[in-house]
């Protein structure tokens, strides 16, 4: 069962004890767990990872036949992002221990695998002990030995692109109980495409945004290059209302309450407004993008409920009360205003 | 104690005196000189630091605030991961130069901001809290290596100052004043012994034109 809206605006007047005991009895049971040898902030943030990871591991063992291939595909990106974090650690020698702390072993990659990786010497024996992984081949191929700068920012973001890619072309199969997921990954890729093309545009002067845009999107990555590019107001204007984005950030600053001056203003206006400046749209609007997002997955859950996408969608749901917790506990031990939590909850 | 501790009458001495004087009123027009000009210097850079210093205490506030919002969103696991992934390196230029003969520092940072792209975390494993986050550290970098050179600049002119005006009091209330005295009691005592002089001569001259006439 996840939290409902009314849990969480009690959560926001407690105070980290409470807290911890008030999760703890309503299905974190990692809190019991771990409550003898920890408090506090790490407590429920350590027994938050642990729930999760035990969620994912559970769902993919219940999944049955080509069911389970796919969410093993899906939950992959957890054992990319464990991978690249123990490789880092080897590299810029930062202490098992910490690494051990980010570590959320939700994805194929088994905690006791992750433990042996990083128990090993170097990074070359890391990638010998990964042969099997499906993500092998990237890996022996990207990187060097000696290290080059730059080197794990290149393979992670190979290793994303082609996770993208891998569930795009799932989805384009002629298998019906997955290409039902197409239109869900078709989003994802656009709002990650989106997201990265505001990035980029205000934190590089690259020129090319061609490497970094994930292909399978519904917008196309040759118009994303064009707009990127543009110092024409009418020609973003026309690419923000083709792609459907004024829609998402129109919702995005209904939810966020923004001022009365603000509202005024035309979304479109707004956003051309940070384009042109080379800023990024404000965080709390990716937050808000966030809730979109998840009202989305979860439209589409309704729209095939016997495909991937109900659990697909209980997942993401998930992950976001996670997320919603820990930014609750958070805001609580900086002593952060309700209303102010309250704007980082994604629900 | 006093400056001038034993005085001889003599016309030399009172001649090396008078030239002592010279030499401290010249002084103490030069430093006094330099001492405005330093306090001028100092009264213009403090609130040019002041600026710096409320500048700096922003960004260090918003960057207090993003990064509590970056432990709300991302979670302390997540920051640790882009913080350790961070391939890129600041480095500091330090050189000195003169002011009024002060020597001060001159910091300057270099590669302080990163290219997006060029950071070393992922764009697909991180989100737009990360960009803000280390968007805001380097701004916070800038405006610590700005300040910490100016503000050094700043004790080290107040410190000169300080120097330069115990020296311009030392001339004006002790140095000049004690040779002026001593001028003026050599010249009186000079003068006392010229009227000694001459009254012995007068006395020699009469004693013998007296003599002269018997």
């Amino acid at each position: 069962m996840l939290f409902e809206a009314s849990q969480y605006h009690r959560m926001l007047n407690m105070d980290l004890n409470q807290i911890s005991r008030f999760i703890g009895e309503n299905g974190y049971e990692e809190i019991k767990e771990l409550g003898r040898t920890q408090s506090g902030i790490t407590l429920i943030e350590e027994a938050l990872s642990r729930n999760l990871a035990r969620t994912y591991r559970n769902v993919l063992n219940a999944t049955p036949g080509s069911l389970q291939y796919l969410m093993k595909r899906f939950l992959s990106k957890g054992d990319i992002d464990n991978v690249l974090a123990i490789m880092r650690g080897k590299e810029f020698h930062i202490p098992s221990s910490q690494i051990q702390k980010i570590l959320l072993p939700g994805g194929t990659l088994s905690l006791e695998k992750l433990n042996q990786l990083l128990s090993l010497h170097d990074n070359h024996e890391v990638i010998q002990n990964l042969v099997d992984w499906e993500y092998y081949p990237l890996l022996a191929d990207k990187i060097l030995i000696p290290y080059q700068k730059g080197s794990f920012a290149d393979l992670e973001n190979t290793l994303y692109r082609h996770y993208y890619e891998r569930n795009y072309a799932l989805g384009k199969s002629r298998i019906r109980i997955w290409n039902s997921i197409l239109p869900y990954i078709r989003y994802e890729i656009d709002i990650i495409n989106l997201k990265n093309m505001f990035r980029i545009k205000a934190g590089s002067r690259v020129e090319d945004i061609r490497p970094y845009i994930i292909p399978g999107g519904n917008i196309q990555s040759s118009a994303i290059q064009d707009v990127f590019t543009t110092q024409d107001k009418e020609h973003f204007v026309k690419f923000v209302k083709e792609a459907k984005i004024q829609i998402i950030f129109s919702q995005v600053l209904e939810d966020l309450n923004c001022d009365p001056v603000s509202c005024e203003l035309d979304t479109v206006d707004q956003i051309w407004k940070r384009w042109y400046e080379r800023k990024v749209p404000l965080f709390l609007v990716m937050v808000g993008i966030n809730r979109v997002r998840l009202h989305h997955i979860d439209s589409l859950a309704r729209r095939y409920p016997f495909s991937v996408l109900p659990i697909l969608s209980y997942l993401e749901n998930k992950r976001y009360e996670v997320t919603n917790l820990r930014a609750i506990a958070r805001g609580r031990q900086f002593e952060q205003d309700p209303e102010e939590i309250k704007k980082y909850l994604v629900m | 104690m006093p400056y001038i501790t034993e005085t001889r009458y003599t016309r030399s001495e009172l001649l090396a005196m008078r030239k002592r004087l010279q030499i401290a009123e010249k002084a103490h027009r030069l430093l006094q000189m330099k001492h405005d000009g330093l306090i001028h210097e100092f009264s213009s850079f403090a609130p040019q630091v002041k600026k710096e210093l409320d500048f700096l205490i922003i960004r260090h506030t918003r960057a207090r605030t993003l990064m509590i919002a970056g432990f709300m969103v991302e979670g302390s696991d997540a920051l640790t991961l882009s913080a350790n992934s961070v391939e890129s390196l600041i480095h500091i230029d330090l050189h000195t130069r003169k002011i009024f003969g002060v020597i001060t520092p001159v910091i300057e940072g270099i590669d302080i901001k990163s290219d997006l792209v060029f950071r070393g975390y992922s764009l697909y494993n991180t989100s737009l809290i990360t960009d803000d986050i280390v968007d805001t550290y380097e701004d916070l970098v800038e405006a610590i290596i700005t300040y910490s050179a100016h503000e050094s600049t700043l004790k080290r002119l107040l410190v000169e100052i300080e120097r330069i005006g115990r020296r311009v009091k030392a001339l004006e209330n002790i140095v000049i004043p004690q040779i002026s005295h001593a001028i003026t009691v050599m010249s009186r005592a000079r003068d006392e012994l010229e009227r000694e002089e001459h009254a012995r001569l007068s006395h020699v001259k009469k004693g013998r034109q007296r003599n002269d006439a018997h």
